[in-house]
């Protein structure tokens, strides 16, 4: 049953921003520290999973600002967890990081824990003793609290509290409902001061139990508080699955960004408010606007440039291949640049920003309508389109339009061509700014994965086979094998493709268009195949030549999230046979046309005999980059169809006359 | 699961940049070749150890690195651990560009001291200090001088390894341990061209050893011996040593048995109630054999992992009477406490510490020195003796498998320390005995009924499967390792039998789509169901290296197919069956109207063999893949 929930709901993108909260009333609520029952303690498994290692009794949190002296936010912090196996013991060993940046810093006190157990049929306590409590500086920022609860048994009821007090006011840490164990009851409280406008962001695919806002009567008379309640209910599990862009995607979450500041007898502070503002501030920022008026430095290449190139186009193309050259990505990613554009250009490297905003800064200099996007990569999550959260993004790109064509560009993969974008940055919307406009953008696959592959070859009475391949990759695909090419270096990657792998041999391939991104890159190789040594009356051969699907890649019968491949698949394979003199064709596959609903993708698997030859095409088009949970089956029973079609054979049987 | 707990390996580390090491010790070569196929080039590296007393050394390295390009530029990056035994005195760097220009001096403020407790520990107190003298045009050279001095002298003595990576070449390197006169230092040398110079002071006793012009290492081969041992290194350990207070000798392996009693003495004192516990729970007993079974359930349903190991902490145990009120403790102190509640019965057994992991290196039996990662309990019974893994609680008791079993160990008895083996596991023992019946319809789908016996090593993943995952998770696990193109599993079922050899029983229920391919009148089934052999090394020009094989099990498979009617014989396999020094092939098909039986055995054993047998065990393997393709034709039956 649970199952079918989730596929139910994890099927739609669900995300939604609101203000107003509609009231209801809370029938649960969260535990109260130190009041373990002993039904508590004596369930055996938690019914709505049964299997479940540990299940997240309560989990309560709590925040609020206190005035002595000046502003702190607290958190309070109060968890019960039911371990209910050995494989849920690690949920007894905690970490609780704190931060600090200058001066301000969080500092987490009073943490207490304890350990209950039913022996002989009575409650017995253990307590976690403060100097078994750890603290780890991770480095200058960042430190954590480590501790692990005593005597945990399967059956053990754990929890423990703790207060945060912190000096990032304007830090509303995110609330996580959802994790990788089932929640029984999570409740998120906050008093936050009339002062502050947050706006609330919830994630992921299950729905609140309560939510409540009320006007709350304040200790302090100078301090207004709207007091909000969130509360979820029975929250599954979250689980990993291939083929997502990141699991945090899809956890239940409660994110918080401040919007205004109206500290009374002050204007009102528009903290991130609406995107006018939003982008003007960015774009006065030292390490992120400032970097594009930057120019002095890099002027003479561009003027080079110019005098060389006449064309718009062929002068984005010089800039990208200049910035490409000139400075090497560091792997890190950020929207802001390290220090300026003009050290990263001097030292020959930067993080991502460094990179692409240094090339928009080039392209704008040449003259050529530029801006920065920024995105938020796969790993790093979906964005939140409903309002200008800077935070959600963590890299930069540049967009171009030249002659009503627009393209975007980033610089940071020297095996990238022109115009398309790398896999990581393939993630739903980036949002272009500039002086004067700023939009959504998205960010589609330029190009697909398309391998183009053609064998040519011939079969003798022995069963031995002698050919040749050729292979195309073009977009995604000459990408990937560009860059392990580069990585393993082109001699060792052509050596490691010569090998021996049971009766077939593989020439070591030659490799052409490595350098000219915008051309296939092709490998052409000999293949060999060992007959049995003698004449045969009848020869088999598998025409995929190995090439084929031999596996379904989707085994599991159900699906909870979308597949999300990233860019769309092209993959064609062709091949001719030499029938051998005095053999005929007995039997060949047939062909057939397999397609996905909507448009989704198409198989195609043609045979063709001519006079002495016989010629098999099989082409897999996998045309959305995105499927929905509900199409998996059709996905699944896709590639059913393909690799049973990949395992027939080709039978030829010596000619009687 | 089982964890590690010593950390002498962060100690290595800092002799040098233990990596990705290469198969064959380099050449020497002239000097202007050095530059040839390396990310880095060390000019010079001089690394002094200084013996202040038998409880505190002194280390320092100093060293001229040239950066060539950005896959060395791991050099320029500095890692010097420390904790509450070892203290940083200094740390100085500068980079210099291409031209030789000085770029950068590391300040006090460009060293960062970051947290490195490892994974498997809840606290310790392993910190490193960095410092990053990387700069971005290539060429550019790094010069580094760093000092530490440490009073755990169990660890402290380093292991100087010049070259230790691929890609990079030594124009000369030098490693000094200076001595007080009277102290004796112990030293294993291994591929060196030049041995030891050895000179005396007044005061001191000075070793020196020196590499020059040292080419990069060739690529490791496949199916090599681990790297280790092939590597110009010089291991040193002392003679009398001392750690917080706790002096002992390391000469012999008896000594350093004694060093860890001393450690060890008055930690495995019980409660009292638990000791009664103990005898109460083995009270109806009937064996010596029964008893340790029935305290290592106790002790598994009461303790659960937990690593805390501060100074000196790192090596000695828990209080057994810390671990009892806790339910919590590392290997060390786990093992202790075993000990304890056996002792509380009656039974005697023995601490034991023991390099563990997969595939290890052998222990160097003939240099007594720290060479331990873990902890285990050894009780010498009547009969055999059983070995205990104490920091897991669903381990069957006296299996020691691919994680501590088929090595030497050191057995720490109250007259010292004892090199034992630990038991060995030949390829009848890592057994996977397999049984299938498959129905096909008329379309070329099967239903096929498997059933699987895991024995040794074999049952090592998927008991982790069965004592970690739930059902959900397993039947995840399972379609991910079943190797069948297109398939549904009905219904599984897992079974464990805990045992001296434990046992997995798995069962499965599989649809099969197109279990056989049927294309016009044909009917095509390769009878190797579910365990064809996919695997071959590249093969290796000019092999150098010794061939070493790891695999030893015995997989045995039997498929019977019952197929739709119509059908008649066209073609069937020959009988295959061939033997190398790499193992032993052996598939069979009968067929006998419209049913098939598929028999294939396939035992392979370990062993180390001349470079030159490297092609044979290409061709074995290919061999493997070619026979286990083989397929049965079937024709329809003409009406």
């Amino acid at each position: 049953m649970r199952t079918h929930m989730f596929t139910k709901l994890y099927s739609v993108f669900f995300l939604c921003i609101f203000y107003g909260l509609p009231v209801a009333v809370a029938q649960e609520e969260a535990a109260k520290f130190g009041k373990v029952s002993e039904a508590e303690l004596r369930m055996k498994s938690y019914e709505k999973d049964t299997s479940a290692a540990a299940v997240v009794l309560s989990d309560f949190g709590y925040s609020y600002f206190t005035t002595n002296g000046t502003l702190k936010l607290m958190f309070e912090r109060h968890t019960r967890i039911k371990i209910l196996k050995k494989s849920g013991y690690d949920w007894a060993n905690v970490e609780l990081p704190y931060y600090r940046r200058n001066a301000d810093k969080e500092v987490i006190t009073s943490i207490k824990g304890f350990t209950y157990n039913l022996e002989n049929g009575k409650i017995t306590k253990d307590k976690l003793e403060s100097k078994a409590v750890f603290d780890e500086k991770i480095n200058e920022n960042l430190s954590q609290k480590k501790f692990t609860l005593p005597n945990v048994k399967e059956g053990s009821v754990i929890e423990f509290s703790y207060t945060v007090t912190s000096d990032f006011i304007y830090t509303l840490n995110s609330w996580e409902f959802q994790t990788t164990i089932p929640t029984m009851w999570s409740e998120y409280r906050a008093r936050i001061p009339e002062y502050f406008d947050y706006k609330f962001l919830q994630n992921g695919y299950h729905n609140f139990y309560t939510t409540k806002k009320d006007a709350a009567a304040s200790a302090n008379a100078e301090l207004r508080n709207e007091a909000y309640v969130w509360a979820m209910k029975d929250v599954p599990a979250l689980q990993e699955e291939k083929y997502i862009t990141t699991l945090k995607d899809y956890q239940a979450r409660l994110d918080f960004e401040l919007q205004l500041l109206k500290v009374p007898g002050e204007f009102p502070k528009v903290m991130t408010g609406n995107w006018d503002e939003v982008i003007k501030k960015l774009m006065e920022e030292e390490r992120f606007g400032t970097q594009l008026k930057r120019s002095g430095f890099f002027k003479n290449e561009i003027a080079a440039i110019k005098a060389k190139h006449t064309s718009p186009q062929a002068q984005v193309e010089a800039i990208y291949e200049l910035v490409k050259s000139a400075v090497k990505w560091n792997g890190k990613q950020s929207i802001y640049t390290t220090s300026t554009t003009r050290k990263a250009f001097d030292n020959r490297t930067g993080n991502s920003a460094d990179v692409n905003m240094l090339l928009t800064a080039m392209l704008l200099e040449a003259d050529i309508d530029a801006s920065p996007v920024l995105l938020s990569t796969r790993r790093n999550g979906r964005v939140t389109k409903g309002s200008p959260l800077i935070t959600q993004f963590n890299y930069v790109i540049a967009y171009v339009k030249v002659d009503e064509k627009e393209y975007l560009l980033d610089a940071t993969d020297p095996m990238l061509p022109a115009g398309m974008l790398p896999y990581r940055c393939l993630n739903g919307d980036g949002y272009l700014i500039n002086r004067t406009s700023h939009r959504w953008v998205p960010l589609k696959p330029t190009g697909n994965y398309t391998t183009f592959c053609m064998g040519e070859l011939a079969i003798d009475a022995k069963g031995e086979i002698k050919g040749k391949i050729s292979e195309s990759n073009t977009g995604y695909s000459a990408l990937s094998l560009r860059e392990s090419i580069k990585e393993e270096g082109k001699e060792k990657f052509a050596e490691k493709r010569n090998k021996e792998i049971g009766d077939m041999k593989y020439g070591e391939p030659t490799i052409t268009n490595l350098e000219e991104l915008d051309k296939a890159l092709n490998l052409v190789y000999e293949i060999t195949g060992s007959g049995n040594g003698q004449a045969n009356d009848l020869l088999y051969l598998n025409p995929m030549l190995n090439k084929g699907e031999k596996e379904n890649p989707f085994k599991l019968a159900e699906r909870m999230y979308p597949v999300d491949f990233g860019y769309p698949y092209d993959e064609t394979f062709m091949c001719k046979i030499a029938i051998p003199e005095g053999y005929e064709v007995d039997e060949t596959p047939k062909s057939i046309a397999v397609s996905l609903p909507n448009n989704g993708g198409k198989f195609t698997y043609i045979v063709e005999r001519r006079d002495a030859e016989i010629q098999v095409m099989s082409k897999i088009n996998i045309s959305k980059p995105l499927y929905f949970a509900e199409e998996y089956p059709y996905l699944k029973e896709f590639y059913n169809q393909i690799v049973a079609k990949h395992a027939e054979q080709i039978v030829l049987k010596k000619k009687y006359e | 699961m089982h964890k590690i707990y010593f950390l002498a390996l962060l100690f290595i580390a800092v002799s040098g940049r233990l990596q990705e090491a290469g198969a064959t010790a380099g050449k020497t070569v002239p000097e202007a070749d050095l530059n040839k196929g390396a990310n880095v080039v060390v000019r010079s590296e001089e690394t002094y150890f200084t013996v202040n007393s038998a409880g505190s050394g002194t280390k320092r390295i100093k060293a001229t690195i040239k950066i060539l390009n950005s896959n060395g530029e791991h050099e320029a990056r500095l890692y010097v651990p420390y904790d509450k035994l070892t203290k940083v005195d200094f740390i100085k760097g500068t980079t210099y560009d291409m031209l030789g220009k000085k770029i950068k001096t590391i300040k006090k403020s460009d060293i960062k001291d970051v947290s490195a407790i490892s994974d498997i520990s809840l606290f310790d107190d392993n910190r490193v200090k960095v410092v990053d003298l990387t700069h971005s045009a290539f060429p550019y050279t790094v010069e580094y001088e760093y000092q530490y001095t440490t009073s755990n002298m169990l660890v402290g003595y380093p292991r100087w390894v010049p070259q230790d990576q691929t890609k990079l070449s030594v124009e000369s390197a030098m490693f000094q341990v200076t001595m007080p006169k009277g102290m004796k230092l112990r030293y294993l040398e291994s591929n060196l061209e030049k041995k030891v110079t050895k000179e005396s002071t007044a005061t001191h006793d000075v070793y020196t050893w020196r590499v020059q012009n040292l080419a990069p290492l060739a690529d490791p081969e496949p199916y090599g011996p681990s790297a280790l041992e092939r590597l110009r290194s010089v291991r040193t350990a002392p003679a009398d040593f001392e750690v917080q207070g706790y002096a002992g000798n390391m000469e012999t392996w008896e000594d350093f048995g004694h060093w860890i009693n001393k450690l060890n003495a008055g930690r495995d004192v019980l409660p009292e109630a638990t000791r009664q516990q103990m005898q109460a729970l083995v009270a109806n007993a009937q064996s010596p054999e029964e008893k340790v079974q029935k305290v290592y359930e106790f002790l598994q349903s009461k303790t659960r992992y937990i690593n805390v190991s501060l100074g000196i902490g790192g090596w000695q145990p828990f209080e057994a009477g810390y671990v009892d009120a806790k339910g919590y403790g590392d290997c060390k102190g786990l093992s202790n406490y075993t000990k304890a509640l056996l002792s509380a019965v009656g039974v005697e057994s023995y601490y034991t510490l023991i390099n563990a992991g997969r595939n290890m290196p052998a222990m160097i039996q003939d240099f007594p020195s720290s060479q331990f990662n873990h902890a285990i309990l050894c009780v010498p019974m009547p009969q055999d003796t059983i070995w205990l893994e104490c920091t897991d609680q669903t381990e069957a008791s006296g299996y020691a498998g691919s994680w501590t079993g088929d090595r030497h160990a050191l057995l720490i008895t109250p007259e010292g320390g004892k090199v034992v083996k630990t038991p060995t596991y030949g390829a009848a023992d890592n057994l996977q005995k397999r049984s299938i019946l498959v129905k096909l319809d008329e379309k070329g789908n099967g239903l096929a009924n498997v059933t699987t016996l895991y024995t040794g090593t074999q049952h090592e993943s998927i008991k982790d499967v069965i004592y970690k995952a739930k059902p959900e998770e397993q039947r995840k696990w399972l379609y991910d390792q079943i190797g069948l193109p297109a398939f549904e599993i009905n219904n599984f079922s897992l079974d464990i039998k805990k045992s001296k050899l434990p046992e997995v029983t798995e069962k499965l229920d599989l649809s099969v789509a197109k279990c056989v391919t049927i294309s016009g009148k044909r009917l095509f089934l390769t009878p190797n169901l579910m365990n064809k052999w996919g695997h071959v090394p590249n093969s290796v020009e000019d092999r150098k290296s010794e061939v070493v094989s790891n695999w030893s099990f015995l997989d045995v498979d039997t498929v019977l197919y019952q197929l739709p009617p119509g059908y008649a014989l066209e073609s069937k396999p020959q009988n295959i069956e061939f033997k190398s020094e790499f193992g032993e092939y052996k598939a069979q098909t009968i067929v006998d109207g419209l049913q098939v039986t598929y028999i294939r055995t396939l035992q392979m054993e370990k062993g180390r063999f001349a470079p030159d047998k490297y092609p044979a065990l290409i061709e074995f393997m290919n061999s493997l893949i070619k026979a286990d393709k083989q397929q049965v034709v079937f024709v329809k039956n003409v009406p």
